[in-house]
């Protein structure tokens, strides 16, 4: 489905009779979603995607939309294993949540229950990372874990909106509050890349997750993507494919990007573009 | 309720020319951050001297109003020249400075140190920089991003230390509600960091603490070796 383009719209209102036009003609916000994925330089694809309601004209006023991206890793069948089931478990999460109760706590409490699954599942011999954000009523709200990748586009900068829970941040934050400012001896540690936080691990009890919504303006794309994209592509060249007019558009630049440079060690790459527009 | 969050870094200098104070007394809120310029360890001393200079007018003041605002920068401003006379130094410093009280909030800025304010998910700059680089940016020659880069940034216009040239702009915030948050901030910190990121570190922490520490992640990743001190107060209502 590389570059594949899928237009969501919420049904148009029936007009009355005398034909005035609908109230929210022209004013509601409409989600236009793309996607990328492939196998890079790896034996097979750990990479799981998923979206909610992305095909459901009506189901998105009533109940939002729902990208997610998992990053499986273990080897063998284990890490698809791992992505697939922290796709399902939360898109299934997503189906049955109630709008009206705090968002940030069901969308946390998914993340760890699809922890749970996987660490019943393979034991400990694999894991995945997600990273998924639910659209709803103009605003986004975005749950992480591990070190994949949320981009936001706003005013035509790119900003990554959640924080890598690896080896890197968990130093350099031991070392802030420690009052340095220098990373130099963190940097050169072999193990920085680590994630310190996945699906699947016992005990995960910490999730990066926006806690009040982000007010979304027409004009601004999400992309939640795996570190195929977001550790292999620089963030200066990722604004650039945003910038496109279309997500098709945007997924077409992301992949000739990932082509050109064609890196030795390509990982597994998934990247799921939404782009708001009125 | 105020949960609030203080960070001073002296970066890749030899010394922390930044001060910072975060106190309250009665029903009143005072955060105060000042960026000293000089050296021989007079810029420290000059930020310092402001620093404690606002304090002890604010603590003193019956009423904190704009009338005794501007005299507390006054004050101030002088208790600075004569410090510089005293140590024979040109010694100068920004001052920021915001007091809270109720659901009102007050703040004032001379140099380049700044305020924000957020509200659900909005950012505001309350201050504008008395500096040649922001001057560029108001009159459409630069962008906002383009401000920390620009050659001129560091020219200021306004500074704490000069006979003339010191007098700070106030600005209020009423109608605050929980929730509703302030960060201050030195130049050494907002050169590294967007609008958008605080914001999105904001929305995604609970304390001022965490929202401290995710800004911060940010701008160690960006901060060259030499860099600027660097301070920040993070401050939300409850």
């Amino acid at each position: 489905m590389a570059g594949a383009q899928t237009t969501v719209k919420s049904a148009p209102e029936k007009l009355p009779k005398t034909s005035m036009p609908p109230a929210s003609f022209g004013g509601k916000m409409i989600y236009v979603v793309g996607n990328i994925q492939g196998v890079g330089k790896r034996e097979q694809q750990e990479d799981s995607f998923g979206f909610g309601n992305a095909l459901d004209t009506g189901a998105i006023d009533r109940q939002g939309l729902m990208a997610v991206v998992a990053d499986g890793m273990g080897g063998m069948k284990n890490g698809k294993l791992a992505s697939d089931t922290a796709v399902s478990v939360i898109l299934d999460a997503f189906r049955r949540m109630d709008l009206r109760s705090s968002i940030p706590q069901q969308l946390q409490d998914a993340a760890i229950a699809a922890g749970d699954r996987v660490l019943d599942q393979l034991q400990g011999s694999g894991g995945s990372t997600l990273v998924a954000g639910l659209f709803y009523q103009e605003m986004l709200w975005t749950v992480s874990v591990g070190d994949s990748y949320i981009f936001l586009l706003h005013d035509r900068k790119l900003v990554r909106l959640n924080h890598s829970q690896n080896v890197l941040s968990r130093d350099s934050l031991e070392l802030i509050m420690n009052g340095s400012m220098d990373r130099t001896e963190v940097l050169r540690s072999p193990e920085k890349d680590a994630i310190t936080h996945f699906l699947g691990m016992p005990g995960l009890d910490e999730t990066d997750l926006l806690r009040s919504p982000l007010k979304l303006s027409a004009g601004d794309v999400l992309m939640f993507c795996s570190d195929g994209v977001g550790g292999f592509l620089s963030e200066r060249y990722i604004e650039e494919c945003l910038l496109e007019r279309t997500p098709k558009e945007m997924c077409d630049a992301l992949e000739a990007g990932l082509r050109s440079r064609d890196h030795k060690y390509q990982d597994n790459y998934t990247a799921l573009v939404v782009q708001c527009r009125r | 309720m105020i949960d609030s969050f203080n960070f001073t870094n002296v970066g890749g200098r030899d010394e922390n020319q930044d001060s910072l104070t975060v106190m309250s007394d009665r029903n009143r809120n005072l955060f105060i951050v000042a960026d000293g310029l000089g050296g021989h360890q007079h810029g420290s001393q000059a930020s310092g001297c402001v620093v404690s200079a606002l304090s002890d007018c604010w603590r003193a003041a019956r009423v904190w109003n704009r009338d005794a605002l501007f005299s507390s920068f006054r004050q101030a401003n002088d208790a600075l020249l004569a410090l510089q006379n005293q140590l024979r130094t040109t010694a100068k410093s920004t001052a920021a400075l915001l007091s809270i009280e109720g659901n009102r909030a007050s703040c004032a800025n001379t140099g380049d140190s700044r305020i924000y304010f957020l509200r659900n998910s909005g950012i505001r700059m309350i201050t504008e920089d008395h500096s040649v680089a922001f001057k560029k940016y108001k009159s459409g020659e630069i962008n906002k991003d383009q401000i920390a880069a620009d050659e001129d940034q560091s020219s200021l216009l306004r500074v704490m230390g000069n006979d003339t040239r010191w007098e700070p702009e106030a600005y209020e915030v009423d109608g605050l509600r929980p929730g509703d948050s302030f960060l201050l901030c030195t130049d050494g910190f907002w050169e590294y960091i967007s609008d958008e990121e605080m914001l999105l570190d904001r929305l995604s922490a609970d304390t001022a603490r965490r929202w401290a520490q995710l800004m911060l992640l940010r701008v160690i990743e960006r901060v060259p070796a030499n860099h600027d001190n660097l301070s920040l107060i993070t401050v939300i209502l409850r």
